[in-house]
């Protein structure tokens, strides 16, 4: 994943922690269904996911990881500059002498201080756990990373300067990406190292130009003195540095008569010869160490700093590649947009779709039975009584006398019809009964029945329906325990539709025995 | 490949729109024991993106099955063309109130559904069911009946002998308490009864069983976050030197409690959303200790781990740390230091289990009161919090959708999960609680949610696998 993606990634998902997670699973839903996000890799769905993002911003603003990454253009396009003129004005100030040059004061500067650096660089590369047991080698470690840092914070100081959107986003990155485990800190460690490097690149590419540079136009002689080193010290010591370049480049490894000659570099008046040719000679056997100052500069100045560039490079891709997945975040944003959400819908009117709790019934007292004739009975299909058990139970429940009973509700309709015709022949009863199942739930079909009977009676005669609930053994307990004046309730909730102030629901209770289909 | 269509049908208050709720997951539809709430018929879908994985039809109950098994026979003219009677039937009464609910609801299945029969196993069958019957036979399509059961009498033994006579399958499926597992039992089933809905049917099975893996995954998620939230939690209040810091203690720690309860809940809440059961609320005796107040004490005795236990983790984690001890010394201490630190674990599980935090007076280097509460020292609390987090997801998850208002789950006995836990796995969470109690960093924070993630992913698997 690119830097840029990384930290627009860190800002989106810092905002993210606010959003209600059910509405984040309905947009990433959207989006990773527009996308295909279950067919793509993980880093592709996150730069689709970013991309439809900023679309739905509908922005034109540059994201913060552009904006990061531009910074960091500037940044590096900075350290590529100084570098380069840093490089060129060391050099400069190191070959304008009079007298010539003394390469070992040359070599020390200019090649041994970077070699210094490369060794702190090493020290700041490797794990931590690989220094333990070296005596200081936390500490160097420690203060080579803290080296390492100047550029990031020379990052961050310029984004400070940016703008207040931007050093909010870029304050949110940072937040965010500070939580998985080591992996932010790796990550910034190794920008960090990539671009000093980038930096002693550059500062060593003006160091070789400017070298040849001089080179072509003032002829800048070298030398040696030291009151520590022969002659023979110095040319194997020259030997040993110039061992990774002698196969590749004889003519950089001078030899010793030729090193021997250069001896005393700050003797008087070298260069002060009137002859030409003597002047020539001269010159030629003063620049004989040029190759080898040359192939140090190549060897040990930039070519290790294109190595360690490269190691950079491929440790800020090794960590840009990874590390991010490890977040909790990151991973539930993948599975968010990769889940097959199972989403419930309907065809109900959204504003209907209120929650419908179940409704509470009054249970109201039983219609106390007045004295009257004998009554009429229907008894709806499923009660099954023969003419003795209806006058019976009727008798023991509510003491009175039937006149006539007919079963009415089964399945051939027009019975119900010859019911109602038959009850015209008898006089008019100031009560008529319709026995009806007690677990039965009311509906049309009784509705039309009662209004057929109202008009088959006269309007004040009382018709009493008698909800019959038989129950064995344990049954007996439901219907005492809600079940039957539950029942009853809803019965009596139902027919209140009919607005008829001379129905009535009474219960009637019979512990026996189901009855059989 | 087009979206398999149930048209679940019976007579009025059988338990349709019930049967529709759990099959459907689907929370918001009306149930009500008052007969004719369903007046038209609604479809209720399943779908993954713009793909309809499951279309259920929730009808209005037959309301006058003789009258309109009567007429069909008064014009029936051929067996083969029953279909054809039933189409005409509607036809002529659509305009009409007589039949309002036999034409809603018939299209519908001689549109291409496959019939979903309801019945209520609390009632014996009545005429009116076999007229209902009749007429779903005439129809020609495709049907199973559902021995749904609304009360508490049982005649399922009389029903089957109905049922068998006229449907292809009969299963039994109580809207009410069916869980998950039996859920997609049912629309196995479905695949047996229509041949050509078997394709799709597999397909939504297997989405729905990763949606379900999914939603605990997510719901995991929203647990470590929580509870490493609520461990790392801390307030902070800085005071002037001279400023009198008691008044300012109670309402810190009022601040400090208040948002532990507030981040509860919002995980509480969205548990309940993933499970689709958003307006649910809990008030039933079984889960009362997940409505009872947090920081009501007298109430841990009946979550969490029990004492024991919880001294037995303790233990265990200070001889872990103290074996590391015994290990960096070659053993030379001869595990005095496993010892120490198993007493040490030990005593301050027991200790710290009975205190909540306390407000604290720190200095600050440049001079002035800081006054802090937090984070969570008290041993118990994490695994309350945990406890009461897992009871809720374990419930949510398995209720039906069936399921309104007050629910009653059986059993008088409080239940804790954690408890169950094996000693390995509860070892692993205190580890991760113990780094939070410490004061983690940044990093440890993500590290612990990870971590608390998979731990209870390991703890889920194991249960599932259990009640395999």
């Amino acid at each position: 994943m690119q830097f840029p993606t990384l930290i627009d990634l860190a800002v989106q998902v810092y905002r993210d922690r606010g959003i209600d997670p059910a509405r984040l699973a309905a947009r990433d839903a959207v989006i990773g269904a527009k996308i295909g996000a279950a067919r793509l890799p993980d880093d592709r769905a996150i730069e689709a996911w970013l991309a439809e993002q900023k679309q739905g911003a509908s922005s034109d603003d540059a994201s913060a990881g552009e904006r990061a990454s531009q910074l960091i253009r500037l940044v590096h396009g900075g350290l590529n500059v100084v570098g380069l003129l840093l490089g060129i004005a060391t050099m400069f100030s190191s070959l304008v002498f009079s007298s010539p040059v003394n390469v070992v004061s040359f070599w020390m500067i200019l090649i041994g201080s970077q070699l210094m650096l490369l060794v702190l660089w090493v020290l700041a590369a490797l794990p931590s756990r690989w220094l333990l047991w070296v005596p200081g080698g936390a500490i160097l470690q420690h203060a080579a990373r803290l080296l390492g840092r100047v550029p990031l914070n020379l990052f961050l100081f310029l984004a400070r300067r940016l703008s207040p959107k931007f050093r909010r986003e870029m304050r949110m990155a940072a937040d965010q990406l500070q939580g998985p485990t080591q992996w932010f800190g790796n990550l910034m460690r190794w920008f960090a190292v990539a671009a000093t490097q980038r930096f002693a690149i550059a500062f060593n590419f003006g160091l070789i130009l400017s070298f040849v540079a001089i080179s072509l136009g003032s002829d800048p002689t070298f030398g040696w003195r030291s009151t520590l080193l022969s002659s023979e010290q110095m040319h194997q010591l020259i030997q040993w540095l110039a061992w990774p370049f002698a196969s590749l480049w004889p003519a950089a490894v001078p030899a010793l008569d030729e090193v021997e000659s250069v001896k005393f570099s700050s003797r008087e008046n070298l260069q002060i010869v009137l002859d030409p040719e003597q002047r020539i000679a001269f010159l030629s056997v003063w620049s004989e160490l040029w190759p080898f100052l040359f192939a140090s500069l190549c060897f040990y100045g930039l070519l290790p700093r294109v190595v360690t560039l490269t190691i950079s490079n491929l440790q800020l891709r090794r960590y840009r590649q990874g590390g991010w997945k490890s977040q909790l975040a990151v991973q539930s944003l993948l599975r968010r947009l990769r889940r097959e959400r199972v989403i419930s819908s309907s065809d109900v009117d959204e504003s209907q779709r209120a929650a419908h709790t179940t409704s509470e019934f009054e249970i109201g007292e039983a219609n106390a039975w007045s004295a009257c004739g004998p009554v009429p009975v229907f008894q709806w299909a499923g009660i099954d009584w023969s003419d003795q058990q209806v006058r019976a139970r009727l008798g023991e429940a509510f003491r009175v006398d039937v006149t006539c009973c007919w079963k009415v509700g089964q399945a051939d309709p027009s019975r119900d019809r010859e019911a109602l015709s038959a009850l015209a022949n008898e006089p008019f009863p100031q009560r008529v009964v319709l026995l009806v199942e007690g677990w039965e739930s009311p509906d049309a079909d009784y509705l039309d029945f009662v209004r057929q009977l109202r008009t088959a009676v006269t309007p004040t005669t009382e018709i009493v329906l008698v909800l019959v609930d038989r129950a064995a053994g344990s049954d007996t307990d439901a219907l005492d325990q809600g079940e039957g004046p539950r029942a009853e309730s809803i019965w009596r909730t139902f027919f209140h539709r009919v607005s008829d102030p001379y129905l009535s629901i009474n219960r009637l209770v019979e512990k026996t025995g189901d009855r059989a289909l | 490949m087009t979206a398999p269509r149930f048209v679940v049908v019976g007579h009025v208050n059988r338990g349709k729109s019930s049967v529709v709720s759990t099959l459907a997951a689907d929370a918001s539809i009306d149930i009500d024991a008052m007969p004719g709430t369903t007046q038209q018929c609604h479809g209720y879908r399943m779908s993954v993106g713009e793909h309809v994985l499951l279309e259920f039809v929730d009808t209005p109950g037959f309301e006058r099955p003789r009258q309109m098994l009567a007429w069909m026979r008064d014009h029936e003219t051929h067996t083969a063309e029953r279909a054809q009677v039933v189409w005409a039937f509607v036809d002529l009464h659509r305009a009409g109130d007589a039949f309002a609910q036999e034409c809603e609801l018939i299209p519908s299945i001689l549109e291409g559904g496959t019939i979903l029969y309801v019945v209520d196993v609390s009632r014996p069958p009545s005429i009116k069911e076999e007229a209902e019957m009749e007429i779903l036979r005439w129809t020609g399509r495709p049907r199973m009946a559902i021995l749904n059961r609304i009360g508490t009498r049982d005649h399922s033994a009389a029903w089957r002998v109905v049922l068998d006579q006229y449907f292809n399958l009969v299963r039994t499926f109580d809207a009410q308490r069916a869980d998950f597992d039996e859920r997609i039992k049912l629309l196995r089933a479905l695949g047996e009864v229509n041949e050509s809905a078997r394709g799709p049917l597999d397909r939504a099975i297997s989405v729905l069983e990763t949606d379900r893996c999914d939603n605990l995954a997510e719901s995991f998620t929203v647990i470590a976050n929580l509870v490493v939230e609520v461990l790392s939690l801390t307030k902070q209040k800085r005071l002037p030197v001279e400023v009198e810091p008691r008044p300012y203690r109670e309402p810190l720690a009022t601040k400090y409690f208040d948002r532990i309860r507030a981040l509860e809940s919002q995980a509480q809440d969205r548990l309940k959303e993933l499970f689709g059961h958003g307006r649910l609320q809990i008030e039933q005796d079984q889960l009362a200790q997940v409505d009872d107040d947090l920081f009501n004490l007298s109430l841990w005795n009946h979550l969490g781990l029990t004492s024991t236990q919880l001294i037995a983790t303790g233990t265990a984690t200070g001889a872990a740390a103290g074996g590391v001890i015994d290990l960096a010394v070659g053993g030379t201490a001869l595990g005095t230091a496993a010892l120490v630190g198993a007493a040490v674990g030990g005593g301050a599980s027991w200790y710290a289990s009975r205190s909540l935090p306390k407000v604290k007076i720190r200095g600050i280097p440049l001079g002035g009161q800081l006054l802090q509460i937090g984070p969570m020292s008290n041993r118990e609390f994490p695994w309350v919090l945990l406890d009461r987090c897992l009871l809720l997801l374990d419930f949510v998850s398995r209720q039906p959708h069936a399921l309104r208002g007050h629910v009653q789950l059986g059993g008088s006995e409080p239940r804790r999960l954690v408890s169950g836990f094996a000693p390995s796995l509860r070892n692993r969470f205190e580890r991760v609680f113990r780094r939070l109690r410490k004061g983690a960093s940044v990093e440890e924070i993500e590290w612990a949610k990870i971590e608390l993630v998979e731990l209870l992913q390991a703890w889920w698997e194991e249960q599932e696998i259990d009640s395999a």
